[in-house]
């Protein structure tokens, strides 16, 4: 077990330096030159800027220095925990980073709990009753969930508030430790829309886990012995079953990042993905290439957890 | 009475096996389209919105830009079936337009990215070792970044033209691609034939070309018919956010954001429609997708 732990962890290393290096290239060399970007496509387009302009905006974002320098200055940066400064309002890219990463987090703990209330019992059911009417209609339901894009379902849920309850999406947002009343308000229909979605997959996940099990040699045994079918389920299915799916259901705030992103925009709450929009609205790179590297790595960090979750679980992974 | 039809079944079973070997590809299609009620809905959806976009100006009683400030938020009516937007433009002409773009990009980055996703998948699961191990890490580290948060760092870098959009959208299909076929092709390369062809002493391209590649052939298009709907909803959603096709160039994403989130009490069917359209467009590939992987995977069958 150690000897695999170290090998999935040595596998970390050169895959977020690969996403650094992806992201850093992506930027800096395709789309030519950025300080016209600044200084013409940014703010006022009418603005005369001299070559000597160019050059002072260069030097002071040290585009003047070879690509190579640049990205070594940038990584140096990154590992020391400085994230650099916004362009666009020179604030630290850390400073404005922080708040939003908590909101983005509660928000996609919620949808991921949500999800889980609907998916897990329901795959259970419908893998109990196989081919049945109730099997068919929750695979027809998440399916049709999983095709509508998430954003429409959003502002279908807000007509559907308005003209009910009278409920808007609230203009300004409330802290989760000051108000946390309001700020439940705020984040239960959002994070009502990302986990409708994510609850689909997780669905099928839990269906086919359970109907996996089901089909075990020692559920046959339990039925020879003649344990009640509900003994059966519960200790020797469900057991067996879920516990993969739950362990994967909490990873799944993470794999939620890119629909919150757009969710975060419907129901204009403060979080990461809103950040991310904006910064790539006003091509605020420093932004951008933070908060990417940022989702690589807890995703990547994520993916290890899942990896040698599975292999404690389940000893055969270790060796394969 | 129950003898007979006992051996009438054992005489029955090898018959059937025979039969559907000697079937032409027509009945074939039709046996299937008969068997998987849903996929033929797909299909029939899919093939309703190819014909839509293809023949849009033929359709669309109104042009997709005229502005008719008469009309404006007009609800939808004999004329105007789907109603009128903002602007007082035809709603339906512009979901009929819209379409077009949504086929395009998705048809495009979907054989973009399955396409070099393939190439570099038979490669590298034929040759195995460094290389592989390699390719296995950019994929990786490709898969990382959720599928619009990379589509939009293309887009942040290269624009948001037509072309780098389809672009962006490949990208995100691309390691799935890779990953699909690379597993099929290292399967495949164990197989007899491959041996045979090997003992012969085929050179590796000809081994890949004419015995590798056509097999994946299965795979690679129930990849395919699965990221077709996923491309759809991320172009979409890049439009919705505004970092997408851009006006007037009417997409199914665009028509649903900025102003017209503001009607959405007073004049809902600006909202509804083109996110119907986009959710059946996917819903049929989905549907089509299923079937054709039933189809294609018996293995898969029922999961």
């Amino acid at each position: 077990m150690r000897a695999y732990i170290l090998r999935r962890m040595a596998l970390f290393i050169p895959t977020a330096f690969g996403v650094s290096v992806f992201i850093f290239l992506m930027l800096h060399v395709i789309p030519g030159d950025y300080a016209t970007t600044l200084l013409l496509g940014g703010r006022d387009r009418a603005l005369v800027a001299t070559e000597e302009d160019f050059a002072r905006v260069r030097n002071q974002l040290g585009l003047d220095k070879p690509l190579h320098m640049q990205y070594v200055t940038w990584a140096g940066k990154l590992l020391r925990g400085d994230l650099g400064i916004s362009w666009i309002n020179r604030q630290p890219v850390l400073e404005r980073m922080l708040p939003r990463i908590a909101v983005s987090a509660q928000l996609g703990l919620m949808a991921v709990l949500i999800a889980s209330i609907i998916a897990i019992p329901g795959g259970v059911i419908a893998a109990v009753r196989q081919d049945t009417f109730f099997d068919y209609v929750l695979r027809f339901v998440s399916m049709i969930f999983e095709s509508m894009p998430n954003f429409w379902i959003g502002l279908l849920l807000i007509v559907g508030l308005l003209t009910m309850f009278d409920w808007i999406p609230p203009i300004s947002y409330a802290n989760l430790w000051e108000d946390p009343w309001d700020n439940l308000m705020i984040l239960i229909f959002p994070a009502m829309v990302v986990g409708a979605r994510s609850s689909a997959g997780m669905l099928r996940m839990t269906r086919s886990s359970v109907l996996e099990a089901l089909r075990e040699d020692y559920v046959r045994t339990a039925e020879a012995k003649g344990l009640y079918r509900s003994r059966i389920l519960f200790i020797h299915v469900l057991r067996n079953a879920l516990l993969p799916v739950v362990t994967l259901a909490g990873f799944e705030v993470v794999f939620l990042m890119g629909g919150q992103v757009v969710i975060e925009q419907v129901f204009n709450i403060p979080g990461l993905g809103n950040l991310f929009i904006q910064a790539v609205g006003s091509r605020d790179f420093p932004v951008i290439q933070a908060i990417v590297m940022f989702i690589a790595c807890v995703v990547l960090i994520a993916n290890l957890l899942v990896d040698l979750m599975y292999a404690w679980l389940d000893p055969r992974i270790r060796y394969t | 009475m129950t003898l007979p039809n006992i051996a009438r079944q054992r005489d029955e079973t090898p018959d059937v096996t025979l039969e559907r070997r000697r079937m032409s590809f027509a009945r074939m299609t039709l046996h299937h389209l008969r068997t998987k009620p849903l996929g033929t809905a797909g299909l029939l959806m899919v093939l309703t919105i190819t014909v839509v976009a293809i023949f849009a100006p033929a359709i669309a009683p109104f042009d997709y830009q005229a502005q008719n400030y008469e009309a404006v938020r007009s609800a939808p009516n004999s004329t105007q079936l789907f109603g009128t937007d903002q602007f007082g433009r035809d709603v339906f002409s512009r979901v009929v337009y819209g379409a077009r773009i949504s086929l395009i990009v998705g048809f495009f980055s979907v054989l973009a990215g399955t396409g070099v996703g393939a190439v570099i998948g038979l490669f590298s699961g034929y040759f195995m070792g460094k290389t592989d191990a390699v390719i296995q890490r950019l994929v990786d580290m490709w898969m990382s970044l959720p599928d619009l948060i990379l589509a939009l760092v293309f887009v942040a870098a290269l624009g948001n033209s037509i072309p780098n959009i389809i672009l962006a959208i490949g990208a995100t299909i691309l390691p799935r691609g890779v990953r699909v076929i690379r597993s099929s092709t290292i399967s495949l390369r164990e197989t007899d034939y491959v041996m045979a062809a090997r003992a012969i002493g085929s050179s590796d391209m000809r081994i890949i070309l004419r015995h590798i590649a056509p097999n994946t052939m299965a795979p690679f298009l129930i990849i395919m018919s699965s990221m077709f709907g996923t491309a759809i909803l991320t172009e979409a959603g890049l439009s919705f956010l505004g970092l997408g096709i851009s006006e007037p160039t009417p997409s199914w994403g665009r028509m649903l954001t900025g102003q017209a989130a503001q009607y959405l009490s007073t004049a809902p069917w600006i909202l509804v429609f083109p996110g119907l359209a986009i959710s059946v467009t996917v819903l049929g590939f989905a549907f089509a997708g299923d079937a054709l992987r039933d189809i294609l995977d018996p293995r898969q069958r029922g999961r």
